[in-house]
């Protein structure tokens, strides 16, 4: 890939895949190649997900002790 | 008048009438001393005792409307002003007192007690009545002598301490004959004016001295003052009824300024200096408070709307994940199903398979003769049979039809 896709484009590109092996009417080769993809991009995700529930939680922790 | 003329006799009445006449002429405007006894003040008002020494008694009135400045008492000597008048229907005389006063210092005090226990039963000492001094009075009132050290003391004490104070001064007659009206007078005007507090007194003295102090007109208007009254009358050591009855009473006319002014002037700008710092410390922690709460509200929110989103996007994931993975593990079923019933297929078209059973084959050279060639072509030829494991050579001499199928 060129260029790392945004967040939300992920979970498009990840429903696209969804759809395009719910169909099952792909090459194994091209299903294989579709579910790999697919994986690779819900680890980035959730790896995502993971990075800004923690940047959410620090933000609200480093707001709480400017509280006096 | 020929009253006593030869023997012709006169009537009682004009027997009575020329005694009246007589007395009344010669007695006026008297004044008698001696002690009261039997002493009653009628509910008319009007007041009847008997002035007496150790040899000699008279009858005497005082009619309600002449003012008494104290309470007479059994005992108590006094000097008696008034006219000697005849009561013709009873044949009696009497002395019609205009004024009363006590004859000594111990009688001051007796009538001073007298008034003191009189006053005390009306409740005019309660605490109860006595109404509290204002905190910052701007206005002040005072009644005492315009000559006095006491008026100076008390303008310098509040020139010290409060100088914004705007002081009514009522010059005001404060010993000797007519100073307890002028002081009553003083009291109820200066109530009229815009002032806040009262204060009337005067430096010390003898009880004479301070006698209007004590009397029950001074003490009425002081009761009835809407104002609150300081009494400064003469030192620490002299009560007077009207420190009594004032709702507060001051040692000294300086003591009186002190107590009408208990905020200094310094005093107050540092308690303006000390709230301005109170409310800015307040208002800072009130919109402080209000800010944190908005925050906390604003991030509070935010946070779990971030965090539902979080959840959606991770279910969603987690679905596409599962759902890709089913497909994949159904194409893979699906292809490995087919690759099994090729498979079987393809067994089952394995040429060599039937050999196993114990089935042969028949070929003439490399062909093999199937089952729709008669074997009529092969007659007198020879064939091979081939089985698994072995093949013969055989020669066809006969053909048969089969009745087996």
């Amino acid at each position: 890939m060129a260029k790392e896709l945004k967040f939300e484009d992920k979970i498009k590109r990840i429903e696209t895949i969804v759809e395009q092996l719910d169909k099952g009417d792909s090459q194994l080769d091209e299903m294989i190649k579709l579910f790999e993809e697919g994986m690779k991009l819900s680890t980035e995700c959730r790896e995502y997900l993971e990075n800004s529930e923690m940047k959410v939680n620090n933000i609200l922790e480093k707001y709480s002790e400017n509280k006096e | 008048m020929q009253i006593t003329n030869q023997n012709k006799a006169i009537s009682v009445s004009e027997l009575t009438g020329a005694i009246k006449y007589v007395l009344e002429e010669s007695f006026e405007n008297i004044s008698v001393i001696g002690e009261i006894s039997n002493y009653k003040h009628h509910s008319s008002g009007h007041r009847y005792f008997t002035l007496k020494d150790a040899n000699a008694q008279i009858a005497c009135t005082m009619w309600k409307h002449r003012s008494l400045n104290f309470v007479p008492s059994d005992g108590m000597r006094v000097i008696i002003s008034g006219t000697v008048t005849v009561y013709p229907q009873r044949g009696n005389y009497q002395i019609d007192c205009s004024s009363i006063v006590p004859a000594g210092q111990g009688d001051l005090f007796m009538a001073y007690e007298a008034l003191k226990a009189k006053l005390d039963e009306q409740g005019y000492f309660d605490t109860s009545n006595k109404k509290p001094l204002p905190g910052l009075p701007m206005n002040i009132a005072v009644a005492t002598s315009p000559t006095g050290a006491a008026i100076r003391d008390i303008l310098s004490t509040i020139e010290r301490r409060f100088p914004a104070v705007n002081v009514f001064f009522r010059p005001t007659l404060v010993q000797g004959d007519g100073s307890a009206e002028d002081i009553v007078e003083a009291i109820n005007q200066l109530q009229k004016t815009p002032a806040e507090v009262l204060i009337v007194g005067r430096g010390g003295g003898s009880i004479e001295d301070l006698w209007s102090f004590n009397t029950e007109i001074v003490a009425n208007a002081i009761f009835k003052c809407k104002i609150p009254y300081i009494s400064a009358v003469g030192h620490e050591t002299d009560f007077t009824i009207a420190d009594f009855v004032a709702d507060r009473r001051a040692a000294t006319p300086t003591a009186a300024a002190e107590l009408a002014t208990p905020l200094t002037k310094s005093e107050l700008i540092d308690y303006f200096e000390n709230q301005i710092f109170f409310m800015r410390k307040l208002i800072k922690q009130n919109i402080k408070e209000k800010n944190d709460l908005l925050n906390i509200a604003v991030s509070k929110s935010a946070h779990k709307r971030i965090i539902d989103k979080i959840n959606q996007y991770n279910q969603f994931i987690d679905s596409s994940e599962y759902s890709i993975q089913k497909d994949l593990k159904q194409t893979f079923k699906n292809l490995s199903a087919k690759i099994d019933h090729l498979e079987t297929s393809c067994r089952l078209l394995n040429p060599a398979a039937p050999l196993e059973k114990g089935f042969a084959y028949i070929k003439a050279g490399n062909k093999i003769i199937s089952n729709n060639e008669s074997l009529d072509n092969y007659l007198k030829k020879e064939i091979e049979l081939v089985r698994k494991d072995e093949t013969a050579k055989i020669k066809v001499i006969n053909i048969l039809q089969n009745k087996l199928f």
